[in-house]
């Protein structure tokens, strides 16, 4: 029998950030995982993901690279050689995940592990046999699994989850994405220009309104524009009815849409990852997250819960904070997670990000409302990446100053998402935004720039 | 000579001092070390006294807010005319009234002073002061122009309070230094309007860091960190502050009531066959943990109630009545302190399984305060429930720009005649408010009836 001050269960990134803020309060930790280190960030989603996209986005840039002097480059895309690469990479991530725990005197068992009680887990072991672990705190990051309803009249085995497109060789020539994301960020846009850039002819369908709800709607069209320029054909308020052996029916408000494919993708229907854990055991419900409070705290004092399992925003940023949060409070030390701030962002052709809300939330909300837009048309650096379209917006409330929302569509402006969470955590007021000094030329410039004109 | 009676600069932090009241009235003669105003900044209150002896004349009324080094008035000598009002003037008087009480040692000096009040010192002058917990105002510059140098502040830390040259100068109670708070500059500007002193506020931020949120929790509600600092108990006599989320909630329903026409309609539901569903789903999904309520079931009957009855899904605005393309349910749900009512968007296409799975999530989040804003906003219509507490009847508040809420009782025994023969039942009423400029009663009952015809074959809501 082994004993720890914290325990972790699942490697993921929730569970690793646990550990790691554990660990640096002095604990004695140990992380059981039962499958790799890295979870489904590392292994497959965020990485591979962003591994495969940026072959893509690059293919795109190739078209046009006569324009900037370069000839006789990138006239092929190879699906293969690209998945290749992000497995090769997404290995290298995952290695790196398990030799950081290593190094920094974090245990890892491998295994799976169920609940005898309050303070032990039974853990059954990868290389066989069971061990008892007790702990004085754990951590529950089981994350999430992707779970399928199956579409009438069309074959199971063609509906699958972006884990297969991970590993395909050759691209299907018809393929239909459904892309309806319970945290607002629809993964499935991204495999959806994947494949088309692969060569399929690809429909990307959401029965949302709107494939970005939660991008201000001044700006959606330049990312609907984008996803049209890698060949996908968009449908919003359509879903899925029924099949048959090569065809889907889509239900939208005009009547029935029939859409031809080979290999359905559903880009992220996800439930909580707690079977045969036992929680119920420890004491801890499930109702099926589990629930926390900000000090990421479950019904039971000593166990704590993180990221994907607990309902959250479901994505590995927020997964990574309430795991920071969970682990240092799992130590004896005292931090509250905040998800409002958090950026989003789609690694399309234009970038797309936002962090907080839009404007139209935020009048509903009943703020005080001013907004700011650049377009980056003129900004000198998106012109030298030979951008057609961008746009950066800007949505604050009048009576402290504070920034509500940033919305981004544009070429490289993760840069300018990074400042603006950076400065929505800091709650830093839209004016000393505004008064930021930045390189020249760079795409930064246009935040200040959207911040100045706020009002 | 005219002596200029100024508001003194205490503390790196402040910006800005209140006059609150004169202590000697405009004429008065004074002496030195006899008290002239009171004053308040963020952090404390105090008393200043006269540096120099003659007449004092007010140059601000009670209640002047200014900069450190704002003149306030003047001490005249007999017979001499009160100089023009000059900010300019403000160089060189710091030192002419000293504070009383409070704060930290002060040694007398002519601390050189900048355009808006701030004192030129050297960022090591002043690194080392606010560790000694000494107000700079106090200090005598050596430096280009009278700037306060590293030595100056070294002299002023080793001379004790006692040798200082002037014992008006001296404080009378001295008290621990002002603490440094680590706050973000929104939090401040809260913590100002709100008159919360930051160093009584627990901050839940990145190494204790006070937040936005903290100082609203810290102004009387609690509500917006659930898991932060317990909620205050209240007692009788106490004036509990309208702010943050009850201040949202109470300009929203007496703007809701102001604006709109609001009429209430109630409707009784025979419930059985969905009672009978709810149990099944309750077994069948026991497995995947999933527990649907008869709220799930209400917000899918009440958005395909929408499809048929758009009507009822539109804003009325100066334009006109808007009707709606999506169906986006927002779901009242009762936290510490208030309420939130995150959205169910486009509850007319999920599944019911997707909806009970979506409203977990969101009543989980919203009551540990994690829900994330895009998550409540964007409602069509919204639904709220006081069953639980047994209520039957009641008069919903439209969520504006909506205009319409569906208000559900309880599910309770009721009687129906077979024949002459009495049978148990179950029923719930539901109540209905709608915005009459939009919407007028014969339609709003129909929408009512479909919602019902719904419940009570609840087979439909399954598709």
């Amino acid at each position: 029998m082994a004993a720890y001050d914290v325990v972790v269960i699942g490697g993921g990134p929730a569970g690793y950030a646990a550990a790691l803020a554990a660990r640096q309060r002095g604990a004695s930790v140990a992380v059981v995982e039962r499958e790799r280190a890295g979870g489904a960030c590392v292994n497959f989603a965020c990485i591979p993901t962003n591994i495969l996209m940026e072959s893509a986005s690059t293919f795109l840039d190739a078209r046009e690279l006569d324009v900037m002097g370069v000839f006789s480059a990138g006239e092929q895309f190879s699906l293969g050689r690209a998945t290749a690469r992000a497995a090769t990479l997404v290995e290298q991530v995952a290695r790196g995940v398990e030799m950081m725990l290593r190094r920094q005197g974090i245990e890892s068992v491998l295994g799976r592990a169920a609940f005898r009680g309050p303070n032990s887990i039974d853990v059954a072991l990868r290389e066989g046999g069971t061990e008892v672990v007790e702990a004085g705190a754990f951590v529950i990051a089981t994350g999430s699994r992707w779970e399928m309803e199956p579409i009438p009249g069309f074959p199971d085995d063609r509906v699958v989850t972006p884990d297969v497109v991970q590993h395909m060789i050759e691209a299907p020539s018809t393929v239909l994405v459904l892309a309806d994301t319970d945290g607002h960020v629809p993964f499935g846009a991204e495999y959806a220009a994947l494949l088309a850039t692969s060569g399929s002819e690809v429909t990307l369908a959401t029965s949302r309104e709107s494939l970005l709800p939660a991008l201000d709607a001044d700006l959606r069209p330049a990312a609907l524009d984008g996803l049209a320029a890698f060949g996908v054909r968009v449908l919003q308020g359509a879903r899925a009815v029924r099949g048959n052996d090569r065809a889907i029916s889509l239900g939208t408000a005009d009547g029935d849409v029939e859409v031809q494919a080979d290999l359905v993708v559903v880009a992220d229907p996800r439930r909580p990852s707690l079977e045969g854990l036992e929680v119920e055991r420890a004491g801890v419900t499930a109702s099926p997250y589990l629930s926390v409070d900000q000090t990421c705290r479950t019904n039971v004092p000593h166990i704590f819960a993180a990221g994907d399992a607990t309902g959250g925003a479901l994505l590995t940023n927020a997964a990574s904070h309430m795991g920071e949060v969970a682990g240092t409070n799992a130590a004896g030390g005292e931090a509250y997670a905040r998800l409002g701030s958090i950026p989003k962002f789609l690694h399309l052709t234009p970038e797309c990000g936002w962090v907080g809300i839009d404007e139209a939330s935020a009048r509903q909300l009943g703020y005080d409302v001013m907004t700011g837009t650049a377009d980056l048309a003129f900004n000198a650096r998106a012109m030298a990446l030979g951008a057609r379209t961008g746009v950066v917006k800007v949505v604050a409330e009048r009576e402290l100053g504070q920034v509500l929302g940033v919305h981004v569509v544009g070429p490289a402006v993760d840069g300018i998402l990074a400042l603006a969470a950076f400065a929505m955590q800091a709650e830093i007021p839209v004016a000393e935004l505004a008064g930021m000094v930045q390189w020249h030329p760079t795409i930064g410039e246009s935040l200040a720039e959207a911040a100045r004109r706020a009002q | 000579m005219a002596t200029e009676i100024v508001i003194p600069k205490l503390g790196m932090t402040m910006e800005k001092g209140t006059l609150t009241e004169w202590l000697v009235p405009d004429g008065q003669e004074v002496a030195v070390g006899d008290l002239v105003f009171h004053m308040e900044t963020e952090k404390i209150e105090m008393e200043v006294e006269a540096e120099a002896a003659g007449i004092v004349r007010q140059a601000v009324p009670n209640g002047t807010t200014l900069p450190p080094g704002g003149i306030v008035g003047y001490i005249l000598a007999a017979g001499e005319p009160m100089p023009a009002l000059s900010p300019a003037a403000t160089a060189g008087a710091a030192a002419s009234v000293a504070p009383v009480a409070n704060s930290v040692p002060v040694s007398a000096g002519t601390a050189s002073m900048l355009e808006g009040g701030r004192i030129a010192a050297s960022p090591i002058a002043r690194r080392l002061a606010r560790e000694a917990g000494l107000v700079l105002a106090g200090v005598a510059g050596t430096g280009p122009g009278g700037r306060i140098v590293e030595a100056d502040v070294t002299a002023a830390i080793a001379a004790p309070p006692a040798a200082a040259p002037s014992p008006a100068t001296a404080p009378r109670t001295p008290v621990s230094p002002p603490r440094e708070v680590l706050a973000s500059p929104l939090a401040r500007r809260l913590a100002e309007r709100f008159k919360v002193d930051l160093a009584t506020v627990p901050g839940t931020g990145p190494n204790g860091r006070i937040t936005l949120a903290d100082v609203e929790g810290a102004a009387g509600h609690p509500v917006d960190q659930p898991g932060g600092a317990p909620a205050e108990q209240h007692r009788p006599g106490d004036i509990i502050p309208v702010r943050g989320m009850r201040r949202v909630i109470a300009q929203r329903m007496h703007g809701s009531l102001q604006e709109m026409a609001q009429l209430t309609m109630g409707i009784d539901v025979g419930m059985g066959a969905a009672v009978d569903l709810r149990g099944r789903l309750v077994e069948q999904w026991a497995g995947q943990g999933l527990r649907p309520t008869y709220t799930d079931l209400i917000v899918k009957a009440l958005a395909l109630a929408l499809c048929d009855h758009p009507l009822l899904n539109a804003e009325f605005s100066e334009e006109g009545i808007r009707l709606l393309e999506h169906r986006h349910i927002g779901v009242a749900v009762a936290v510490e302190g208030g309420l939130l009512v995150p959205v169910v968007r486009d509850a007319d296409v999920l599944t019911l399984r997707e909806i009970a799975a979506e409203t977990n999530r969101l009543a989980g989040l919203a009551r540990a305060g994690l829900v994330l804003p895009d998550d409540m906003a964007g409602q069509t219509f919204s639904v709220t429930t006081l069953g639980a507490s047994g209520v039957d009847f009641f008069t919903p508040i439209i969520n504006p720009p909506n205009v319409g809420i569906l208000g559900v009782g309880g599910v309770r025994d009721g009687v129906a005649w077979e024949g002459d023969r009495p049978v148990r039942t179950s029923v719930m009423t539901l109540s209905l408010t709608i915005d009459h400029r939009a919407v007028d009663g014969a339609p709003a009952a129909a929408f009512l009836g479909t919602v019902r015809d719904l419940l009570e074959s609840p087979y439909r809501l399954m598709s």
